[in-house]
């Protein structure tokens, strides 16, 4: 991962290793870990029925819970009480919503339904993105928040979203998606460029966009953790063990972490270029267990929440920062004082800020309460007890990471 | 019949066993921290160690047993990665309720690479069997495995369903084992022991590469086997010897070896009770190691007729370039050689009751044929893929066959009241030679990067050379009209060769040639072109054997030389849309296709006789259409339901146009017609398919249903001229329309109770046919009409007992739309008893009971066999005593129908022999060969 080391030299101050072994199978108590469990029950409504497979967002004064699968998204507000379902897929067809705190908008957008794009299509797009005629490509939808009638209005692609850029710092975006191809005439690009007000202001990390090894034939990008201050985040950087710090826009390294050998990349990953397309899918097929990227970083004083790609699939991890040890969080097992709940899961989790938001099914704590009918039944269900015998009912459980 | 409902009452005491029961109710605990232990494994053992049940504890850490036998002791076992196992006798008692606490294992510095003994588990999207779980003896094969995971089912025919869903592929470290492609090769051969791990898994069919439709409806069951890193080097096989009465005798040889990337398959066999040894896969299937067969393939076949002398020798090798462990990346050569051939004696006594006008006719053949044939194959196929978006193949073959044959029939008609009418006797003598080359190459690529690349190619080329010399001795009498004997000695010496070239051209990439960026709504657009030629050169001198001068003279009307050359050209054009629903499990997919084809044909036909000149240009506007429909619920169920619709031509070859008329054969003279027109004819085809997908469920179904509609304008059919003198003369004419139906099902149930088995199989067909013709002047329509349905039960108790009873019946029927011409009708039914007991350790007896019915025969026939067999030498070493048709009474028998009437065949073939067989197994997987242990 020579790449990565470039700007841990630049910066030449000694990081943390987080060592994590992801077949590490000590068992641990969930509670050690997670505190701050809040219950919200959802309001039944006839007709409505989704599973707790789809995931619920936090935002300024509603809970969002997106269905993709049926293309309902459902609005709720933070008390639980009903307030709309919207059918987007027979609106925005293809289209995916995405929440942007910074315009409390729902934001969809992505390709026109009536183009197909390969990638090299993009790619011209993308170096020609000034022109207008490339507009007829995507497709923007936006349900504004502020207004309640939650309508769903058609809106024109800015700039920012041809070149994928997202809300960063303060006015600043971030364009972070990585690609390669022999149509760049510059072979210079960069993981992470930096906008304000539609101008390029700062670049980091080089690669050749023409032909990096690691990058060809694939597409990356890398990812930002936010955090609940505004003006901190953590950089993370696919095929990189690396975790950045942005503080104000400046990064720093902080973290790197150190994984087993059969889980490390091999150094030839990083020179030796795939012949083919097929040839750089079948690595990642045949070397499943092999690190991709980190997905999510949170740190508390004294965790670290970690969410990891390999190959084949993501893995949450827990560290812990006084004793230097990582698990699995498929090994963190909910216990009786959390209602036997396992939270950490890889999938169907939300984090915003501090707090993580999960979907589940009413009735998993009615039978935990049946079968413990010494433990309390939690505040918020007390008074809709019918709730949590209710096989369809369901609650949004937010929780934290302890400090 | 006794005997079957004595077999039922044994199976339904076998069944009312399982009736009291009890539960247990357990949940697992981390000791320490008190919380519940989610996916620890829970094992309940019988005393003799062999596995009950296992289940994974839920997010409350509980697991559930039902249906446990009441006073049974058995040992509990529960183990979690990293943490003391729990091991401790349990007696079943009733409705138990255990909490069970676990503690870590801090003193083992081994904790964390504790062995999994999970049985079955998720792995990404593939399912994991691990067989160390399973308690089976070392000589058991990964098939006796395979029937113990839940689930699972393997049929009587070696096929293998999960949750009812049929296994399509299966493969060892991710390949075609010992080049074969039948799953049998290496269920029934490989150990256990030599198994690290089973994996279930969807591959994409290669066969719809760059379809735009490609989901869920396209994915096949695959299996792959995963050797132990012991075991990816070994040989394994058979050889054995024995002889019997009556002359009996049979040899059989069959060795493979293999490593990771090599492997070598030598088989061979000679044998004089009908046993089919033709090609090296059927040898290899005959000699698998697999001891409860519940068929008992691999004994002499009564239904085969005649009684033939097979020999067969030949081997296949496969190298592997690449060093893969799956089946996405192939690149592999692979190469066979078989030789084969046999002598063969045929008698064979046939009756037929035919329609001819304001009569019936009953035909009567008597006839025998001795041959002998050998035939030499050689080919050769490499193929190379590296994902399933590209496919590379290229094959060859080469064979060589010479057949000599002499035979006599013997043919007397006779009308209703027995008075005959005509005979004709027939002796003939031949010998020929044959020489086939052919070459196979197939390319497919696709690329959503690259969509303007993407197309499918494939090409055929084939020649042939034959040649023969054929003596036909006829001698036709009239007993009904004076003057009308005739009697011919003819010389048939033909020399024919052919030369033909097939390609087909998919392209893909046409949506995007023509619209760019635009999808066109998600229309698929696909340009497909089709190309053949082909010439024939044939050169026929045929000569009458002349008394006088004792010389053969050349017969100048039946003597040609032809030279035919055709070539076609078919440009289509196909539109295609999908409509897709996933949600959660469910998947549902709705695909439309159409296609319009404009088909041109050229022919150009050059004859010494010249009234044979023909040269033809036709063009034809063809088209069709499908849906197809797919439902799949990984939860429940998967059914598919099609239908498709296709309009094509047929033209009248240059034979039936202008045939040349040999009437050597007084029964079956055949005039042309220059007039014939072109037919049409309307296809419609419906299928649909229904597996059950419920993994929990001790239930598995498959069923299928297939319909095929055929409405033919213009047909070319027969006028029939029955002659006063006896003789038959079919005239070619083209009739208004013909149509006929054929309908095909199956229901295949199977449920498992614990280790035991009851598989449930249902199969039938019926096909009806409208046929018009003229008969003596008469415009009819010939209904003829088959029907055939087969319902086997088979029980298997563990792999000590496998028992099955059978019964097919055949039910055959013409009838004729004029009322003064004869129906006909004929039927049969068999009644099949198959048993099999592997006990005794080392033992293994059964038997199988044919009763069969035939509406043809005064009194039913019985084909009773039993088998008894003795393995020693660490079970590689077996003697096998086979007592066959130990009633001596069984015939070979077969009913027919066609448009003219029903026909009943009665074969000489087998009778009573006894046979003792020696055989050696040898088997060697990795260093320690089969004594490896998990």
């Amino acid at each position: 991962m020579a790449s990565c080391f470039w700007v841990n030299q630049l910066y030449a101050q000694p990081i943390e290793k987080i060592y994590l072994n992801p077949k590490n199978p000590t068992i641990q108590k969930q509670s050690s870990y997670v505190d701050s469990i809040q219950f919200l029950p959802l309001a039944s409504v006839e007709g409505i029925v989704f599973n707790e497979y789809a995931n619920v967002r936090s935002t300024e004064k509603y809970f969002l819970i997106t269905d993709n699968a049926a293309g309902y998204l459902y609005i709720y507000t933070k008390t639980g009480a009903f307030l709309k379902q919207i059918n987007y897929k027979s609106e925005v067809k293809n289209l995916y919503p995405s929440y942007n705190s910074k315009t409390n908008e729902i934001i969809f957008f992505g390709n026109n339904i009536n183009y197909t794009l390969t990638s090299k299509d993009r790619v011209k797009i993308q170096l020609d993105w000034s022109n207008e005629h490339n507009l007829k490509y995507f497709k923007k939808y936006v349900i504004s928040l502020r207004d309640t009638s939650f309508a769903i209005k058609k809106a024109k692609p800015t700039k920012y979203d041809l070149i994928s850029a997202y809300p960063f710092y303060a006015d600043q975006y971030v364009q972070t998606k990585i690609n390669t191809s022999p149509l760049y005439k510059d072979s210079i690009g960069y993981e992470l460029s930096v906008y304000e007000k539609e101008q390029l202001v700062k670049n980091y990390f080089p690669y050749n966009r023409i032909n990096e090894p690691k990058f060809l034939f694939s597409e990356e990008a890398a990812g930002i953790a936010f955090t609940e201050k505004p003006h901190l985040s953590y950089l993370l950087r696919p095929f990189c063990d690396t975790i950045y710090q942005s503080v104000k826009g400046v990064l720093t390294p902080v973290y790197q972490l150190v994984m087993p050998l059969e889980n490390s990349l091999p150094p030839n990953f990083f020179t030796q270029r795939p012949e083919s397309k097929a040839d750089r899918e079948n690595f990642k097929r045949n070397n499943g267990w092999l690190f991709h990227q980190i997905r999510d970083f949170y740190e508390t004083p004294k965790l670290i929440y970690l969410t990891i790609s390999f190959f084949s699939h993501f893995e949450v991890f827990v560290y812990d920062k006084q004793t230097h040890t990582a698990f699995n969080a498929n090994k963190i097992k909910g216990d009786a004082k959390q209602y036997n709940l396992s939270l950490l899961t890889p999938y169907n989790i939300v984090r915003s800020g501090q707090r993580f938001y999960k979907l589940l099914k009413a009735d998993m704590i009615g039978s935990f309460l049946k079968q413990h009918p010494e433990v309390e039944v939690p505040a918020a269900l007390a008074a809709d007890a019918n709730k949590l015998s209710d096989k369809n009912g369901l609650l949004v459980v937010a929780f934290k990471l302890k400090d | 019949m006794k005997k079957i409902i004595l077999f039922l009452i044994i199976l339904g005491s076998v069944m009312v066993a399982f009736g009291q029961t009890g539960k247990l109710k357990l949940v697992v605990y981390d000791s320490t921290s008190k919380t519940v232990l989610e996916m620890a494994t829970v094992s309940l053992f019988r005393p003799d160690s062999s596995l009950l049940s296992y289940q994974l504890s839920d997010k409350n850490g509980a697991v559930s047993f039902e249906k446990l036998t009441l006073k049974t002791k058995l040992l509990l076992n529960i183990s979690y990665v990293g943490y003391n196992t729990y091991n401790a006798p349990y007696l079943v008692t009733g409705k138990d309720s255990l909490n069970i606490y676990l503690s870590y294992n801090s003193k083992d510095s081994s904790s964390v690479v504790v062995k999994s003994v999970i049985p079955v588990r998720m792995n990404g999207d593939t399912l994991e069997i691990n067989p160390a779980a399973f308690k089976l003896k070392d000589h058991q094969v990964v098939e006796e495995l395979l029937n113990q995971v839940p689930g699972m089912t393997v049929w009587a025919d070696g096929s293998i369903t999960v949750s009812g869903r049929k296994v399509q592929n299966v493969f060892v470290d991710g390949k075609p084992f010992a080049g074969s492609t039948d799953p049998r090769i290496a269920t029934q051969n490989l150990s256990k022991s030599a198994i690290d791990k089973i994996q279930l898994y969807q591959e994409y069919d290669r066969e719809n590469i760059g379809n735009t439709s490609r989901q869920q409806t396209d994915s096949i069951l695959s299996m792959n086997i995963k050797l132990k890193e012991s075991a990816k080097k070994g040989y394994f096989g058979k050889g054995g010897a024995g002889l019997g009465t009556d002359d009996r005798f049979e040899t059989d040889l069959a060795l493979q070896t293999y490593d990771k990337k090599f492997s070598l398959s030598v088989g061979g066999g000679y044998n004089n009770i009908n046993k089919e040894i033709g090609s090296l896969d059927q040898m290899m299937q005959n000699n698998t190691y697999r001891t409860n067969n519940p068929n008992l393939f691999r004994t002499g076949r009564f239904g085969v007729g005649g009684i033939n002398k097979n020999h067969s020798v030949g081997f296949s090798l496969t190298q592997n370039f690449k060093e893969e462990n799956n089946s996405r990346q192939n690149n592999r050569l692979s190469a066979n050689y078989n030789m084969s051939g046999g002598d063969s004696w045929i008698t064979n006594l046939r009756t037929q009751n035919r329609i001819v006008a304001g009569a019936e006719q009953l035909i009567k053949e008597e006839g025998q044929q001795v041959s002998n044939s050998n035939n030499h194959n050689i080919g050769f196929n490499y193929v190379k893929n590296n994902s399933y978006n590209d496919n590379f193949n290229l094959g060859g073959s080469a064979s060589i066959s010479d057949r000599k044959a002499a035979s006599t029939n013997f043919t007397e008609t006779t009308d209703a009241k027995g008075a005959i009418q005509s005979t004709n006797d027939v002796a003939s003598r031949q010998t020929s030679q044959s020489n086939s080359q052919s070459l196979n190459l197939s390319y497919s690529k696709s690329d959503n990067d690259q969509p303007l690349t993407n197309l499918s190619f494939n090409a055929s080329l084939q020649n042939s050379n034959s040649n023969s010399e054929r003596n036909v001795v006829s001698v036709f009498k009239s007993f009904t009209v004076n003057n009308k004997d005739t009697s011919y000695n003819r010389l048939y010496l033909n020399d024919n060769s052919n030369f033909g070239i097939r390609a087909n051209l998919v392209y893909r990439g046409l949506r995007r040639l023509l619209f760019g960026r635009y999808n066109l709504g998600g229309i698929d657009l696909r340009f497909d072109q089709a190309f053949n030629t082909n010439q024939s050169n044939s050169n026929a001198k045929v000569s009458d054997y002349d008394s006088a001068s004792k010389n053969f003279i050349i017969n100048n009307n039946l003597s040609n030389l032809n030279n035919r050359k055709t070539m076609g050209y078919i440009p289509g054009l196909s539109l295609a849309k999908s409509f897709n629903k996933n949600r959660l499990s469910v998947f549902k997919s709705l695909n439309i296709q159409a296609k319009i084809m404009e088909d041109f044909r050229w022919e150009d036909n050059q004859s010494s006789i010249a009234w044979r000149n023909l040269n033809r240009q036709m063009q034809f506007f063809r088209y069709e259409a499908s849906i197809n429909y797919n439902s799949f619920n990984s939860q429940k169920n998967n059914y598919n339901l099609s239908m498709n619709y296709n309009k094509n031509f047929e033209y009248p070859s240059i034979d039936a146009l202008f045939t040349i008329v040999d009437d050597i054969n007084a029964y079956n003279i055949t005039v042309g017609n220059p007039n014939l027109k072109n037919t049409v004819i309307h296809n419609l085809n419906l299928n649909g398919n229904y597996n059950t997908q419920n993994q929990k469920s001790p239930y598995g179904i498959n069923a299928f249903f297939g319909a095929n509609y055929n409405l033919s304008q213009n047909p070319v059919t027969d006028s029939v001229i029955n002659a006063i003198s006896g003789k038959r003369i079919t005239y070619y004419i083209n009739a208004d329309q013909g149509q006929n139906l054929n309908l095909n099902y199956n229901v295949n149930v199977s449920k498992r109770m614990k280790k035991n088995t009851l598989q449930l199989m249902y199969n039938g067909s019926y096909n009806l046919g409208n046929q018009p013709n003229y008969i003596d002047g008469t415009y009819n329509i010939s209904k003829s009409s088959r029907l055939s349905n087969q319902i086997t039960l088979q029980f298997s108790l563990a792999t000590m007992l496998v028992a099955s009873i059978a019964e097919r019946l055949e039910f055959n029927q013409v009838s004729q739309t004029v009322s003064q011409l004869n129906n006909f009708t004929n039927s049969s039914n068999t009644t099949n008893i198959s048993i099999n007991l592997n006990y005794p350790k080392d033992f293994s007896i059964g038997t199988t009971l044919d009763h069969i019915n035939n509406s043809s025969l005064a009194k039913p026939t019985v084909l009773w066999n039993a088998f008894a067999t003795y393995r020693f030498m660490k079970q590689q070493g077996e003697l096998k005593l086979a007592a066959m048709d130990i009633l001596k009474q069984y015939q070979n028998i077969t009913n027919s129908v066609n448009s003219y009437g029903t026909s009943t065949n009665i074969t000489n073939g087998l009778q009573q022999y006894f046979m003792l067989t020696f055989a050696y197994y040898p088997r060697k997987f990795g260093k320690k060969g089969e004594g490896v242990r998990d």
